[in-house]
């Protein structure tokens, strides 16, 4: 009787102590709460400069916050979205002034002045998209031919592609924004033969999609540009042919010995583009003294017809996107142009000649666009992440909320 | 029987892992022992583990003792990342500890023994996959204390016994370095501290294996005392003085390569300027700036590691006279002997600092005996003990908590000379937050580095053949 006692109190005691157990928990992974929000536990972006955060021809870590990309991942509300802060004033540093070549950290700054990373490294990142990077550029590092890698590959990347470091991030959802760089590279350079063409735009863009497929992740692709060229919309690093001629023709540049040639005068000067770069730099020698034209058949002067070839391709390339998202299941958007589009209409939202008495503080390019006429500034990067987010929710039903 | 004992000696040396318990201490030291959760420092089983258990257990001896068995280890856990979800398995084989005791009674008074335990090590092993091998995917930490033991009867009530323990320390850690946390050399022209994941290096990418091990023999001793109430009443204490380790030894380096190019021309700000040309692979840019001849070159390293003092109480009662029960309270000095960990390379740029802040244990074992007949006899207990490591130090080199054990096992007479035990234990630990990396530059950790759960449990199979002559 005793032994039975005893056994029974040895179990009950043993069945208390089992009970007395204090497991700790995992911290799962945040899982946001709206409709849908399982899909935006991780989120990646893919791109160029643009996502990157890059502005006024440079980036820093203050810039990098106003990326569209980090608008959109905090909106979503997952897991933390992590990009490669870069340390300090940047890689380079921004324009403070970009007639005066001043940039964030003042003088000795120059835009090969580059402070790497800051010391605190990510477990992985969220926004792995390049500054200079075309769509090959997502499969491939330099030097593999045809690949445009820059030191901000290595510092973003350290050796790894867009892809890969994308892979290792195990998302959920991706964002792809590519081919700007395509287009717009041989469009600084006023050759169109530099353009990346149609078929092997097609073919980099969908090897990078079969990459993001892998994952199991859903996607949104984001079609080329910032407004549509076939619309006349036209960044505002490029001014119009006519633009220079009616300036030159109202003393504007005087007395500099700089005159502007009659084949920038209208109706020909409409469709003529000529880029901040080359139209300054002619500008720049000719107020050193030297006497100088612009020529609007000029080489580095994108001409009627490469205008429209230009238009033209980034269609081609907005259809192969679209086809691709469409194949896929994968959202597909063209409302950042319909936006660029209609600020294009608004005044001073682009600048159709760059003023050159303002600071960077004073938008000389427009109140659209940050200090180098190409690259969004903080107020359209907002603008971008929002219509982004209408267009996730309207492929995916979910329901992302909106940025204030 | 002195190749005995030196053929025990070369096993336990060569011992391929040891199981821990509150923080790097080992209570399975006996088969009997084992199936009665330990307990046994007012009533020690009569196969010689006296020795370890209590030596004042020695007393009273009659005849001779002598005891060879092993415990099988089959260690299972992992680790969970909070973020993934997924988990990396402890990579732990099957484990064998062998085990030896002889003991012989000189006189009805005096007794006297030798034994060979191991009351700490450790050895953790994760595959190379896991993120914690930049904290050491193979740990490997042996205390074999060879232990000459006298106990003597001063009074019917009391027994008095103690033993010198000359103990062979050994440790070795096996880790793999990131890149991405190691320092850029000066000569890169880079502000001091910048570390190559501030060059884009990814978290994660190996770039040499760190082999450090070490040894020492050092010099402590163990002492316990048994009170004989009455018939049915025995208490007991025994307590075992901490030994300290100032191992010295090697730590030698070998290169992983990352595989890594250099993708576009890298401008170095100097001075001079400098640039790395695009195409240039990482590993002959590590290879260039002669990381692997100036820094991670073969070198003395030394380190200090102090197993603490055991303090046990215990009380053995006979309700009746085929059963006995048993308590035991553990108290472990963890606070004092194990707050952090210096590791001193001859190259001073790689020292370390382990931040581990162990705190003291305490630990309840209660187990059950029961005698059927002259030939069976019957045990079963229960374990709770806390864990030594804090929570902002339950790291892949130890990651061990709270544990509940429970028990079981019996002896049978063979014959009137030998007898076999077989005992089997269950260790279940609470599952706890921890993290897979040391914090950087040697600054102290803290809880926010966590970033999952471990989870540990284990199944012990003990036998053991004893001869009594």
């Amino acid at each position: 009787m005793m032994q039975r006692r005893f056994v029974f109190a040895a179990s009950l005691g043993c069945a208390l102590l089992v009970a007395a157990c204090e497991n700790e928990v995992l911290n799962s992974p945040r899982v946001p709460a709206y409709q849908g929000g399982t899909m935006f536990q991780r989120y990646v972006a893919m791109g160029n400069s643009i996502t990157a955060g890059f502005q006024s021809g440079g980036i820093n870590d203050s810039t990098q916050r106003q990326s569209y990309a980090v608008l959109i991942g905090g909106a979503m509300g997952g897991n933390r979205f992590y990009y490669p802060s870069l340390a300090s004033i940047g890689c380079p540093p921004p324009f403070t002034n970009i007639f005066t070549g001043a940039r964030v950290g003042g003088a000795g700054i120059t835009g090969t002045t580059c402070l790497f990373r800051s010391p605190n490294i990510p477990p992985y990142l969220s926004n792995v998209a390049v500054p200079g990077a075309e769509t090959i550029d997502m499969l491939l590092n330099g030097p593999a031919p045809g690949t445009n890698s820059n030191p901000l590959t290595q510092l973003f990347l350290g050796g790894r592609t867009q892809v890969k470091v994308m892979m290792d991030a195990n998302p959920t959802f991706v964002s792809v924004w590519a081919g700007n760089n395509d287009l717009l590279g041989a469009a600084l350079a006023g050759d169109t033969t530099l353009a990346t063409d149609t078929a092997a735009f097609r073919i980099s863009y969908s090897q990078a999609l079969d990459s993001i497929e892998a994952t199991g992740a859903q996607a949104i692709l984001i079609a080329v540009g910032l407004g549509h060229s076939v619309n006349n919309v036209v960044l505002p690093f490029f001014s119009r042919g006519t633009t220079w001629f009616g300036l030159a023709a109202s003393g504007a540049f005087n007395p500099a010995p700089f005159t502007v040639a009659a084949n920038c005068a209208p109706p020909r000067g409409d469709t003529v583009l000529v880029s901040f770069a080359y139209g300054f730099g002619l500008l720049a020698t000719a107020q050193g003294g030297t006497p100088t034209t612009l020529d609007c058949t000029a080489p580095p002067v994108i001409e009627p017809a490469e205008t429209r070839f230009f238009a033209v391709l980034q269609l081609r390339y907005n259809a192969i996107i679209q086809a691709q998202a469409t194949a896929r299941g994968f959202a597909y958007t063209d409302s950042v142009n319909f936006t660029l589009d209609s600020l294009a209409g608004i005044a001073n939202q682009f600048a159709p000649f760059p003023n050159t008495a303002a600071a960077c503080s004073g938008s000389p390019f427009g109140l659209a666009f940050s200090c180098d006429g190409i690259h969004p500034n903080q107020a359209t990067q907002l603008k971008i992440a929002r219509k982004i987010i209408r267009a996730i929710n309207a492929q995916y039903n979910s329901a992302i909320p909106a940025i204030p | 029987m002195q190749r005995l004992v030196r053929y025990v000696l070369v096993l336990l040396a060569g011992l391929p892992a040891l199981l821990p318990a509150q923080g790097f201490g080992i209570y399975e030291q006996g088969t009997c022992a084992m199936g009665r959760a330990g307990t046994g420092v007012a009533a020690p089983c009569a196969d010689g583990s006296a020795i370890f258990f209590n030596p004042a257990g020695l007393a009273g001896l009659k005849g001779g003792r002598a005891t060879l068995g092993v415990t099988l280890l089959d260690v299972q856990g992992g680790f969970t990342d909070d973020l993934s979800q997924q988990k990396t398995k402890l990579d732990d084989p099957l484990l064998a500890i062998p085990q030896v005791y002889v003991a012989y009674g000189v006189t009805p008074k005096l007794g006297v023994g030798l034994g060979l335990f191991a009351p700490y090590g450790l050895q953790t092993r994760w595959p190379l996959a896991f993120d914690g091998r930049f904290a050491g995917y193979k740990n490997i930490l042996k205390s074999v204390y060879v232990q000459p033991t006298v106990a003597y009867q001063v009074a019917p009530w009391l027994s008095l016994g103690g033993g010198l323990d000359v103990v062979f320390g050994s440790v070795e850690l096996n880790q793999r370095l990131d890149l991405a946390d190691a320092p850029v050399p000066p000569a890169l022209g880079v502000p001091l501290g910048t570390v190559f994941g501030q060059f884009g290096i990814a978290p994660g990418t190996d770039f040499a294996d760190a082999h450090l091990e070490a040894s020492k023999t050092t010099v402590t001793a163990h002492w316990g005392a048994i009170f004989k109430v009455n018939e049915k009443l025995s208490i007991g204490v025994r307590y075992l003085m901490h030994a300290k380790f100032d191992y010295s030894g090697t730590a030698t380096f070998s290169r992983v390569p990352t595989n890594l190019i250099v993708p576009a021309d890298i401008i170095l700000p100097g001075p001079p300027p400098d640039t790395i040309r695009a195409g240039t692979p990482v590993d002959a840019l590590l290879q260039g700036l002669g990381i692997f001849q100036t820094t991670l070159t073969t070198q003395a390293v030394t380190t200090t590691i102090t197993n603490p003092e055991q303090l046990i109480f215990g009380l053995a009662f006979k309700p009746r006279k085929d059963w006995t029960l048993f308590v035991d309270y553990q108290f472990t000095r963890w606070g004092t002997r194990f707050n952090t960990l210096t590791i001193n390379f001859a190259n001073p740029v790689l020292n370390r600092v382990l931040y581990e802040s162990y705190q003291n244990t305490n630990g309840i074992r209660l187990a059950g005996e029961w005698a059927k007949d002259a030939k069976w006899t019957f045990r079963g207990g229960y374990l709770r003990h806390q864990g030594a490591a804090p929570a902002e130090t339950v790291t892949p080199l130890l990651p061990e908590g709270r544990r509940n054990e429970f028990t079981g096992g019996f002896t049978v007479k063979l014959s009137p000379g030998f007898s076999a035990d077989v005992a089997y234990q269950y260790i279940n630990q609470d599952d706890r937050r921890g993290r897979t990396r040391e914090a950087l530059f040697n600054q102290a950790p803290t809880t926010l580095l966590n970033h999952g759960v471990y989870e540990f449990h284990a199944h012990l199979f003990g036998v053991s053949l004893g001869y009594a002559f």
